[in-house]
Order: C-alpha cells, then structure tokens, then sequence
C-alpha cells in the first residue's frame, strides 16, 4: 500500500528541530470532509509557525472562511530551512495541517504580508507547493494566489508573484471574494483571466496583472494605467465600519506548542488616531472602531473558557486609548482572577496613567515595563507626532518605579528625518533621566539594582505616511549613529541594544519598492535566501548581490529623497487619505508642528471618514457608572 | 484542604512530537477547558498545581505518563477521565485516574525505572534475541555520551535491569529513570548495536514509554505509581 502523505511527513520529523510545527491536531482546529465543501483556502502563512500562530488577522479571517459551510480554511506555514531541505529531499508538497493536504491542491491560496522580510518565504511556499512563482505562468487549473495585510497597500514588489491583493480589514471583503470564485468555479472554472477581472471589481482587490507602468527618464513612475475595461484607477480599500457587527473568533486554534503570543486575544478596536508620522499602521487602519465594552467582555469570557489560556490580552494599536479601558480592565480582571488568568496589554502609553493601568493589571511585580518615546528630543518628537512630552517621560518612568518595577525598557528609533547629533544624545539621556528618578524615588542602595535597556531600530519609511518622501539614513550613517549613542551612556545598569542597520535597509528596499524590485526578491530567494526577518538566517551581501544582478539600485529606493509630485508605486493603493493631506503633513512635520488627535480633538480632514462614510467609533460602556470600579491613578 | 487525583496520561501518534513542556502546556489548557476544580498556587502568578512523575523526550510516545493534580472539591475519578478527555486535543489522552496516596514521597521522588517498547527494522529477530542475550551477559556496556565537556564514555550496563525481545522488530527495555540517574533508551539501542555487528544496517525507530516503576533495589520487585 502506497504512503499516505502524512506518512511519509511523519517520517521526517524526527530529524528536523521543533516538529511540533508541523503535526496540527491543535484543540479547535477546524477539520471539514473536503467532499462536503466547495471551497478550499490554504492560508499560508509566509513566516514559522510560531509567528504566524500568533497573528491575530489570521485568527480572525480563519473563522470568517470556516463559519460558512461551503467553504473550508485550513493552515500551512513556511517550512523551518531543515523541514524545507528535508522536504525537497523526499519530494513532499507543502501541506496544511488540518488535513495533509498539498497546498497546489486548493482553490485559494493566501497569504497574510505582515513584514516585507517574509517576501523570499511566500516564494519558498509556492514552489513547496507547486505552484508556478509567476502569476502569468498560472493556468485556470492553479490555485488563486491572493495576499492580504498590511503590506499589500505596497504589493508592487510581489506584483508579479499575486494574482490578486487585497487592501484593508478581511472580515467582509472575503465573502465577496469566495463568492465570486465559487461563481467562476460553477460555471466550469474556464478561463483564468475572467476570474481575475470579475476579481478586480472588488472594492478591496487589486490585480496588479491589469495595470501597465510607465516610467520617466530619470527612473521615477510616470503613470499607472489600467489595461482592461472596468479595472479601477485607483483601488480603494476594503472597511469594517462596525466592529460588532462582525463575527470575532471566540474558539480560535490553541497551539500545543510555545508560540510568540502566546495567549487570548481580543481585539477593542482597529485604527489609530494618534498620528504618529513614522508609523504603517496608523495610516492604512483609519479612522478608529472601538469595539463595545459589554462585547469585548462576553468575547473575553468566551474564548478564555474554550482555549483554556491563563493570560487574556486585550489588543489594539494603543490599549490605553480605548474609551472604556478602566473599566473593562478592572471587570476583566476581577472576572478573571480567581480562574488564574491574567489579563494584559500589549503596549503602555508613555505617561503615568498608562503605567498605572499596566500595574494594575500586572501581578507580576518587579517586571520589567516597555516605554516607547521614539525620539529623544521634544524636538524630535514634534517632528514626528510623538506627542509625548519629557514630563510624560519623567512621570511614566516615576510612577513605574513607585509601582515596584525596577527594570525600565525605553525604546527609541534612530535616522528619523531631521535628527541631528543632539537628538541622539537626547536618546542616552533618558536613559541616565530613569536612573535619577529612580535614586529620588528608590534611594542610591535601592537604585542600584535597577535595570534601564535603551533599545533603538532604524527608521524604515513607509508608504502612505507623510514620510513616504523621506530617505532612510545611509548604512554608514546608521552605523556611526548607532555608535554615537553609545559614547554617552556612561552607567553600567543601563543596557544598549541596536538592531542591525542592514537588515532596515533591505526592508526599506522592500517597503518603497515598486514592481521592477521583484526579480530582485526571486533573484535573492534563489540564491538561498529564507527568513530573512531572524537574524540567524538574514545575508545582507546575499541581497547586495541579488539586486546587483537583478539590476536593481537600491539607493534609488531608500536614500533618494523624492519630491511631492512623484508618483509612488502605491498611490493608486489607497487606505483613504488624501495625498495632499500627506504633503502638508510632512510641511508640519518639518516645521517641528504637531496634530491633534482627532479622536478628542479637532478633524484635520486626512479624508479617510469622508471619503468611506465612516465615524471614528467611540464606545463607552452602557452598563457600569463611571465611578464603579476604577484603576488607581497613584499605585504604590 | 486539598484533593489530589494520580493521573495515567497517554502521548501518542502525532502528539508525541511534543516537548515535556508542550505537554504540561497542553494538558493544563485541557483541564482549564473541562471546568475542573483545579487547584492554583498563591502568589502573583498562580498556576494549576499539577506536578509530573518524569519528563518524557520530544518524539517519544507514551501511555505510562503520571501526574498528581490538586483540586479544591471532589471529583469523581471516572468524572475527571471523561471530562479531561473531552477536552485533551488529539493524541493526549488520560488513561486513568484514582485518588493519590495521602502520605509519601512526591511523585518525582518515587519514581526510579521505566518501561520502553523499542521498535526497530531493518533487524532479523535471532539477530535481536543474541544482542539482547549479549547485552544481559556484558559485565559493562560503554555508549558514548555528549556531556557539556565533550563526548565521554559511560557504562550503562547497571542501569538496564530487563531487556527482552517481544516480538519481531520489537523489544521491551526496564531501564533506571529519575532523580538517581536516568537511562535513554536511544542508548540501550545504541549498546545492543555496539555489541553486535548483526545490528549495523537496523534503525530504532520508535521509542514508547510503558510505564513507570518504583523499583526495590534489593528485590527487584517493580510497583506501578498508584501506591506509593
């Protein structure tokens, strides 16, 4: 009798390190009888196990194909380099986990693009999985190659590699897909090109395949022109405009094995207001959802009791901004407590009443507690609307130490635009600012045993943020930066730690990249790049060569500073604000001026509410007086 | 006042890829899933008070895994082993459950000797019953160990107290586990193959664990783990 594929992966497993990854059967796995379905999706995961595992997107779109009966999602993820040799040498496909299923043999594939880093393993999974790299190489017996995440609103360095992007939150727009593929399926799965073209009338989709790039003299973008009829201009993104009114997965896949985030998530809202110019996130996810109180509760409740966690997480790009955060912390808490599960938040706020919010919520004293100023100068950060004032700094760290910490990590980023040599010395300052206020706080003997890391990354510029038209410092210059900091930290309880500048620049690449930087990213994974995001893995001479041979100029990408009318390789990718809104940004950002946070504050018309009809969401809770339960402002 | 339930658990098929510490993960999950009155540790950071008579290696199957589990009200013993399985993802399953002895050692403390089915291809059976013959008559069998200085050579002879063959490709080992000094059976494989050339081309390709033994040294006389 012939070995089934699980056999034979079975077999592999005790030769490759953490096998774990690779055997499913986690508890609330989802298994459906492929002949009962008419939909297959693999969702692929171009990073390991561990990471992907931890994604709450993937949690989420997981249960939005699973919960319809005609369709089934299952999980695969990028092999580990021993697996993948292995693998190679056995002939075996990539496969997911629920079913052992090739992956070629799907309907969908899709991948979530949450790292430009994770690019040379979404190639190792379609070749794993047999499918041609190139989407013009795909005939209608290939399965769909769709991405989604973060990343997509800059795909144009995966252009050739997708058949389709899609832009914004999953939760709807995949039933529109689905439903479309499975129409183009019934009528006998005929030609590929008519799916792609029913596919780009998705608001939400984009088919890089139908769009013909133009290009200036001096190698900038002239244009971008759709090549069929009814292919839109510019795609806009798809928008939840009511978080509770959609599904969140309340029986999400538990792994048997250690993953990164290792524990419960909910999410309490989407988007971000706050502005902060240097961030991705903040741009692509307007305007702000919260999700209500009374919700967020029963979800909590639900999901600790079907996963068995003992740490719930309540998630967002800024916890402490959620209106009725007090409340659902404490509620949650005291809820929680007595099942042994502790409920956490993923950031602190740089001030003390977010400081205050972590210690109540920690029952772990003498941890250590994150502080992100970003810049180390106010200047600095006017700049890039950190609006995070040196009180702030002092009082965070102050009420942190009152709190019972005595471990402080203050995280900054380096080459930001207009830095100078002053703005890093500000860095070390704060540094030696939290041994200070420890010593008033703690006492010299007391003081001596704290712990102050300054952790500091390389300033990546992204697309659709007002530093879209930034340079990124050169490898030199982040290198001597890099350096010059350190010259001013002068205690032995303060720990620096840098990242490598060269692992940013290729990001950079990637980030701002247009779609002629793709054969420099197949060049590069022929070459044997893989997991270029973990350190053990990333070869910068590597990718030096591949885009020296792939003809690519990297400075042209990261050090060129780029005026306001060139056109970018993402701007007819559009999360929603107005390009115009981007270029006074960036003028205010150079005249060191902040915004406000339009949450509280006044609208500066960015133009993503107008233009998707969509309210910032407050939630404030409808069932507990404000003065119930609250958090202590002064712990300690 | 506290209840302690002795707990046989199984780790098999896939399952058995998991670490020690995926399995005490896992299991805690499970239980925390079944609603059962586990009991938790005081301090900031509680957790369920669940102690393991021995860690078992990652790729290893067992069904002679043993764990004490505190709780704060009765639980009928059949009760615990359905509820806890309803909730146990696949492959880990509890085998049994009986009330833990009031007095003695701590699990972990009790426990000296495990049992392993080994399975093996590639190895005729006559070759197998003389290696094993030959290894029960070696005054010492030398494998050789990586310790944190480097490979070192170790006579394992004293720690194997059966070895026998059970059928074809398939041996049963009783070999020392535990605080005093703990035996792989990789290593008893690895002796058989030293002493008989016959062995070269076979390949140990499963090791599952059976049981686990308080064993008398004097007698030799083997106890399981329900009454010590």
């Amino acid at each position: 009798m012939a070995e089934t594929l699980r056999e034979r992966i079975e077999r592999l497993l005790p030769r490759v390190s953490k096998p774990a990854r690779y055997t499913g059967g986690e508890w609330n796995a989802v298994v459906k009888d492929h002949s009962k379905v008419e939909l297959k999706v693999a969702w692929t995961f171009p990073d390991a196990y561990e990471v992907g595992m931890s994604h709450l997107g993937s949690l989420i779109m997981y249960h939005q194909i699973n919960r319809r009966d005609d369709a089934c999602c299952e999980r695969a993820y990028a092999p580990w380099t021993d697996m993948e040799a292995a693998m190679r040498a056995e002939g075996i496909p990539l496969f997911t986990l629920e079913s052992w299923t090739p992956v070629g043999e799907f309907d969908i594939i899709a991948f979530p693009l949450l790292y430009e880093l994770t690019y040379t393993n979404l190639l190792t999974c379609l070749d794993l999985a047999g499918v041609p790299l190139l989407a013009a190489d795909r005939t209608a017996d290939h399965p769909l190659v769709i991405a989604g995440g973060p990343c997509a609103f800059n795909c144009e360095p995966l252009a050739p590699f997708l058949d389709v992007a899609v832009l914004g939150d999953g939760e709807e727009v995949i039933h529109e897909i689905l439903d479309t593929y499975k129409a183009w399926k019934n009528e006998g799965r005929k030609d590929r090109k008519d799916l792609l073209l029913r596919m780009a009338r998705i608001t939400g989709c984009y088919v890089p395949a139908f769009y013909e790039v133009s290009y200036n003299p001096d190698g900038t973008i002239r244009e971008y022109r759709p090549t069929e009829p009814g292919v839109p201009a510019v795609v806009d993104r798809a928008t939840v405009k009511d978080l509770d009114a959609v599904d969140f997965p309340t029986r999400p896949v538990v792994p048997n094995t250690q993953i990164v985030f290792d524990r419960a998530q909910v999410e309490v809202f989407r988007g971000c207001t706050r502005g902060c110019r240097f961030c991705h996130a903040g741009y692509i996810t307007r305007p702000v959802r919260e999700r209500s109180p009374e919700i967020v509760q029963r979800l909590a409740r639900e999901i600790v009791q079907n996963t068995g966690y003992s740490e719930l997480s309540l998630v967002s790009l800024s916890t402490a901004d959620y209106t009725d955060v007090r409340q659902t912390v404490s509620r949650l808490s005291d809820e929680l407590q007595c099942q042994g599960v502790n409920v956490t938040l993923p950031s602190t706020r740089v001030d003390a009443f977010s400081v205050a919010l972590a210690d109540a919520v920690s029952k772990v004293r003498k941890g250590s507690i994150t502080l992100a100023p970003e810049g180390g100068s106010a200047r600095i950060r006017r700049v890039i609307n950190k609006t995070v004032s040196d009180r702030d700094i002092r009082e965070a760290m102050r009420a942190a130490f009152r709190s019972g910490y005595r471990a402080v990590k203050l995280y900054f980023i380096l080459g930001l635009p207009t830095e100078t040599d002053a703005d890093l010395e500000a860095i070390a300052e704060k540094g030696h600012w939290a041994l200070e206020i420890a010593e008033e706080e703690l006492g010299r003997q007391e003081a001596r045993k704290v712990r102050v890391t300054i952790s500091v990354s390389v300033f990546v510029p992204k697309p659709h943020t007002p530093f879209q038209f930034e340079p990124q410092v050169t490898l030199a210059e982040a290198r001597r930066r890099q350096q010059y900091i350190k010259r001013f930290l002068k205690d032995r309880r303060i720990e620096y730690k840098y990242h490598e500048a060269d692992v940013s620049h290729i990001e950079a690449l990637l980030s701002l990249g247009d779609r002629r930087v793709a054969p420099a990213i197949l060049r590069a994974w022929q070459m044997g790049a893989r997991f270029d995001g973990w350190n053990e893995h990333f070869d910068y001479k590597l990718w030096l060569r591949a885009c020296e041979e792939a003809g690519v100029d990297i400075a042209f990408y990261t050090y060129r500073k780029k005026g306001y009318g060139e056109r970018f390789a993402w701007d007819h990718l559009s999360p929603g604000i107005d390009r115009d809104w981007l270029i006074d940004d960036h003028r205010r950002a150079m005249a060191e001026q902040e915004v406000e946070d339009c949450r509280w504050e006044n609208c500066e018309t960015c133009g993503v509410c107008m233009k998707y009809n969509v309210l910032p969401t407050l939630k404030p809770a409808g069932f507990v007086g404000e003065n119930d339960i609250a958090v202590a402002d002064s712990p300690g | 006042m506290t209840l302690r339930l002795r707990i046989r658990l199984a780790k098999v098929g896939l399952a058995r890829f998991l670490s020690h510490l995926d399995l005490q993960r896992t299991v805690e999950r499970g239980l925390r899933r079944a609603g059962l009155p586990l009991a938790f540790t005081q301090g900031f950071n509680p957790h369920p008070r669940i102690s393991y008579a021995s860690a078992l290696a990652t790729g290893t199957s067992s069904e002679g895994e043993f764990l004490d589990v505190d709780l704060t009200e009765p639980v009928d013993p059949g009760d615990f082993v359905s509820r806890a399985n309803a909730h146990l993802p696949e492959g880990v399953r509890v085998l049994e459950a009986r009330p833990a002895p009031e007095a003695g050692d701590s699990l972990m403390a009790s426990i000296n000797a495990a049992a392993y089915r080994l399975t093996v291809t590639g190895a005729e059976e006559a070759a197998l019953r003389s290696a094993a013959a030959a290894f029960l008559a070696a005054g010492e069998v030398v494998v050789t160990r990586e310790g944190r200085s480097g490979p070192k050579a170790v006579n394992i002879r004293p720690q194997v107290y059966e070895l026998t063959v059970t059928g074809p490709g398939e041996l049963r080992a009783l070999v020392q586990t535990g605080s005093e000094g703990n035996l792989k059976p990789e290593e008893v494989w690895a002796g058989l193959v030293a002493l008989s050339p016959d062995l070269s081309g076979a390949e140990l390709t499963q090791v599952h664990r059976l049981m686990l033994y308080r064993r008398d040294p004097g007698t030799g006389a083997c106890a399981e783990p329900w009454r010590l």
